[in-house]
């Protein structure tokens, strides 16, 4: 009897055990939605039973909610105002033209019946705003005490926009992402950087994702029967009456939930590793599927082998028609939006490197789901670094973005240029939040300066170190909310570990330097001077001065190489501005090489980093002599016109 | 002499960026990463360093390309007289003869052609622009109405601009030959001999450029087997180039004088045929008159 008892004892416990195993997250912000798609009148008529707990030590009174689509009811939206990508009248026409967007609240109803509807206000957290209705408040009936469930009904009905940022249409184009009314995140003191206990539910902003609790979506989503959807998660059921057709998407351990709609949808789908890749394209498009699919295989072994297995059963990729490409390049939960030009050559890997960097983010702001909003650069940043690093690994660093009629250029070359030559490079700090960008300094900031000085901190710490880096980040953070700080805590946690104090301190000045100041970083040799020994005269008194340009400061490796062929290394802390080095001996110095395995990849010039006594003839008549044969040819050409 | 011109031009433009690439970069081990394969960091670093002073001795550059096309328009003059007075002693004399008289009505021509090519080019780009919807993400629905439009009208128009370009070597052919014709004269009979000889005209340039662009392709296939990285192989390819361009300087010349024999053959020997038979009847009706005038002798008698 004891023993049957102890059996069944150890079998619940193992069964909770599994249980608690298959929830991958805290699944704090469920949603049941029901949305119906009007595609003659651009509309969507919605009904959520939202379903939130509260796992603060906080009574909660008030709850916000994203109303992300207000972001297009008219010009005096954050979004409309902070947007910089197209030219303003430009915008008006087209708002003009094809009708404002908005979200219409018909109703919030909490399980008990109280009719919440007219508490509802919007509120503006991020700036002052009045105008902006993205975000609104609503008050309780009845506080949500510690530990229970908030259960509220929300009917609601949007006006699609015309699709000029991610979500709207165009011709029958429907991509439906920050499209349902979104619960914010709750922190209580000592989440993130949170002193007191308050809600996270930031406006909608041109350069602003995801911030969002982790939760279970059942959507049905109901169109006219030519229709298909491609949505998150998996298919799980379709139901078809006369003229309209019902798609039921189930979705588990996800921070959010986008779709897709078109009558024109062909889908191509794969399974690989038992993951259910599926491609929703036009007809135009369809031949892309290989080039997606190839190297998203090769991103889901990498991160497989790298942090974890991709944990869901599914990865849908939306490819837009060439009229849908506003929707292009964005990440959502087991949905990647992609987007490129259907005759785009093989060489030229933008299809892929969008691929790569879009799956990615299923780790970098899906898995590890950290403010995106405040903190781009944590999710943008680390997605860019391990977009080259997968790219690299396929293609070759050298030409893993381009290697076309000759040109070859490497990922991480390609995001150090687009930072360090930026015009914007200095525009912003590393760590500002999203809506703080001026202009298109967003992209190069939060995502190339990032990716650099990551690279960078990859070269100073060592690749062995920085896997451990991120490896940590991962385990501790995954399902959960870290923030910039926590990042840190961890690579001065293991670079102390595994090099010391001294230099765990040197790389976290340089850590604190990327992103703190908009500091530059640039090395130079100054000069070599050999100088004949008077007192013996087959001697060399040689002198090799350095100097750090830029302001920021760095330990670097100096390589200083003798006729003779012998070399020296030198380490130089970079704390002052010049350092002179001196050598006495038969042989005279024959180059200089600041940093020579380039590991510095933030510094902005690197062809002062070195200087060699002669000069480097054999190159430059190589240049000289190609640009000659080319202007000789091109004047040929040109005779045509004789 | 052509390419001797070529050469000088070129040289011209690239002596300055090698001693600006000298005095700039000559010293940095960079450029040493650069000489086996196309360095996107030394590149990117270069241009943005010294990128000005790159666009500018571009630009100096396009200045003397047009001075070299100016002087071709000058050569061609001359070479075409010599052409045509193949038996003449001094040739010399000749080339620069032909060279001055032509060159103004040459140059003229060349303007007209370049308007008429700049005319074609610009219906068949804004055919494009407009089948492409100015490329409006709104408007366009797909890329496939842009690639249509070319697959149908890149044949037409490659068609219509091959044909000018002929018709443009036949005009200056034409022009040599009568030098005292006034231009425009010249130009409409230039393109009514173009399109009475059409067939074998057409196929002579095709088959012209056809062998050109074999050349070419040859050419590549040569640089594709392997970079140049070091000195010697850097000459090497520098004269396999200057080889090439040498070719492509004969293959012009070439060109000019086949259609110039073409011309003779067709439109010439026609006019001498005709002259002939002119000729002839003008001597048969001398001869008649001459008959009916010792006729009249007789009959007085
Ligand atoms: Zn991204």
């Amino acid at each position: 009897m004891i023993k049957t008892l102890t059996t069944c004892f150890v079998v619940c416990f193992a069964f909770m055990g599994f249980a608690q195993q298959t929830n991958l997250s805290p699944r704090i912000a469920n949603y049941d939605i029901d949305v119906q798609l009007d595609v003659e009148q651009k509309k969507i008529i919605g009904s959520e039973q939202l379903t939130w707990k509260n796992t603060s030590s906080d009574t909660i009174e008030t709850f916000p909610l994203h109303l992300y689509l207000n972001a297009f009811k008219n010009t005096e939206s954050s979004f409309i105002k902070g947007w910089w990508e197209v030219p303003d009248n430009f915008t008006l026409q087209l708002f003009a033209d094809k009708g404002w967007s908005s979200v219409d609240i018909k109703s919030i109803v909490d399980a008990a019946g109280n009719d919440l509807t007219k508490s509802m206000v919007y509120i503006h957290p991020d700036d002052d705003n009045d105008k902006d209705q993205t975000v609104a408040s609503v008050t309780l009936a009845k506080p949500i005490l510690p530990g229970e469930i908030l259960d509220v009904n929300i009917k609601w009905n949007t006006t699609i926009p015309k699709a000029m940022v991610r979500s709207g249409y165009n011709k029958e184009f429907f991509f439906m992402g920050q499209w349902f009314p979104k619960i914010g995140v709750y922190e209580e003191a000592g989440t993130r950087y949170s002193e007191v206990g308050n809600w996270k539910c930031h406006q909608y902003h041109t350069n602003s994702e995801f911030y969002a609790d982790f939760g279970s979506y059942n959507v049905d989503i109901t169109v006219p029967k030519e229709y298909s959807i491609g949505a998150t998660g998996a298919l799980v059921k379709e139901t078809e009456t006369d003229s309209l057709k019902t798609y039921s998407y189930k979705a588990d351990d996800v921070i959010d939930f986008a779709w897709a709609a078109s009558p024109h949808f062909v889908l191509i789908e794969e399974e690989y590793k038992g993951i259910n890749l599926r491609y929703f394209s036009y007809p135009d498009h369809s031949h892309m599927a290989n080039r997606y699919f190839e190297i998203l295989k090769h991103s889901l072994s990498f991160f497989e082998e790298y942090l974890e297995k991709y944990p869901y059963p599914n990865l849908t990729i939306i490819e837009p028609p060439f009229h849908g490409l506003h929707s292009r390049g964005m990440e959502y939960p087991t949905l990647l939006a992609l987007g490129n030009i259907c005759l785009l050559p093989e060489g030229v890997r933008t299809a892929e490197a969008f691929a790569v960097h879009e799956f990615t983010h299923q780790y970098f702001m899906q898995i590890l789901a950290s403010n995106e909003a405040e903190e781009p650069w944590l999710d943008e940043g680390l997605t860019s670094y391990f977009e080259a690093r997968i790219m690299d690994q396929v293609y070759g660093s050298e030409s893993s973005a381009v290697d076309f009629m000759g040109i070859q250029i490497g990922k991480t070359d390609m995001a150090r240029k687009d930072f360090v030559h930026s015009s914007k490079a200095q525009t912003a700090k590393n760590n500002a939040p999203s809506w703080k960008y001026e202009d298109d300094s967003y992209q190069v900031i939060s995502y190339f300066k990032t990716h650099t000085w990551l690279k960078t901190l990859e070269g100073l710490v060592g690749l062995e170190t920085m896997d451990e880096i991120i490896k940590t980040y991962y385990k501790r953070w995954k399902f959960k909310h870290p923030c910039g700080k926590d990042f840190l805590t961890i690579i001065d946690e293991v670079v102390t570990k595994k090099h010391g104090n001294e230099f765990g301190s040197q790389v976290m000045n340089f850590v604190d330097q990327a992103l703190n100041t908009t500091y530059t970083c640039d090395f130079k040799v100054v000069d070599i001077d050999n100088a004949e020994n008077r007192e013996s005269p087959e001697d060399y008194k040689s002198k090799v001065i350095v100097e750090r340009v830029g302001e920021m400061i760095l330990p670097v490796e100096i390589q200083i190489t003798f006729r003779d062929g012998k070399t020296v290394n030198e380490n130089w802390d970079g704390q002052t501005r010049r350092k002179e080095f001196s050598y006495n001996g038969k042989s005279k110095v024959e180059s200089v090489q600041i940093d020579p395995e380039r590991k510095l990849y933030i510094d902005k010039d690197y062809i002062n980093n070195s200087y060699t006594s002669g000069k480097e003839e054999n190159a430059i008549f190589k240049y000289a002599t190609k640009f000659m044969i080319w202007m000789q040819n091109s004047m040929q050409s040109i005779l045509v016109l004789a | 002499m052509f390419f001797g011109f070529n050469f000088i031009f070129a040289l011209v433009c690239a002596w300055p960026l090698n001693n600006f690439l000298e005095n700039t970069v000559g010293n940095s081990l960079s450029v040493k990463g650069s000489l086996e394969n196309f360095n996107y960091p030394f590149v990117g670093d270069f241009l943005e360093k010294y990128g000005d002073n790159l666009s500018f001795m571009l630009n100096q550059s396009l200045v003397v390309s047009l001075a070299f096309l100016v002087l071709n328009i000058f050569l061609i003059g001359g070479v075409l007289t010599v052409f045509k007075n193949k038996a003449v002693t001094s040739r010399l004399t000749n080339f620069f003869r032909g060279a001055t008289t032509l060159f103004w009505r040459m140059t003229r021509l060349s303007v007209y052609f370049t308007l008429i090519q700049g005319v074609l080019f610009a219906f068949f780009f804004l055919n494009i622009i407009f089948a492409a919807k100015n490329f409006s993400i709104v408007d366009l629905t797909s890329e496939y109405a842009v690639i249509n439009t070319i697959k149908w009208t890149l044949p037409f128009y490659l068609f219509f601009a091959t044909t000018v370009a002929m018709i443009h070597d036949y005009a200056k052919i034409h022009l040599a030959h009568n030098s005292r014709v006034g231009l425009f004269k010249n130009f409409w009979k230039s393109i009514s001999v173009s399109i009475r000889n059409f067939p074998a005209y057409f196929s002579l340039y095709v088959l012209n450029i056809g062998t050109l662009a074999l050349f070419f392709a040859a050419y590549w296939f040569v640089f594709s087997i392997k970079t140049a990285d070091s000195f010697s192989m850097v000459l090497l390819s520098f004269v396999i180039g200057q080889l090439f361009l040498f070719g492509r300087v004969g293959f012009k010349l070439a060109n000019l004088g086949s259609a110039n024999a073409l011309y003779h053959d067709t439109y010439l020997a026609q006019e001498i045929e005709k002259r002939e038979k002119a000729e002839q009847e003008k001597r048969e009706k001398e001869l008649k008159i001459q008959k009916e005038k010792e006729r009249k002798l007789v009959s007085t008698f």
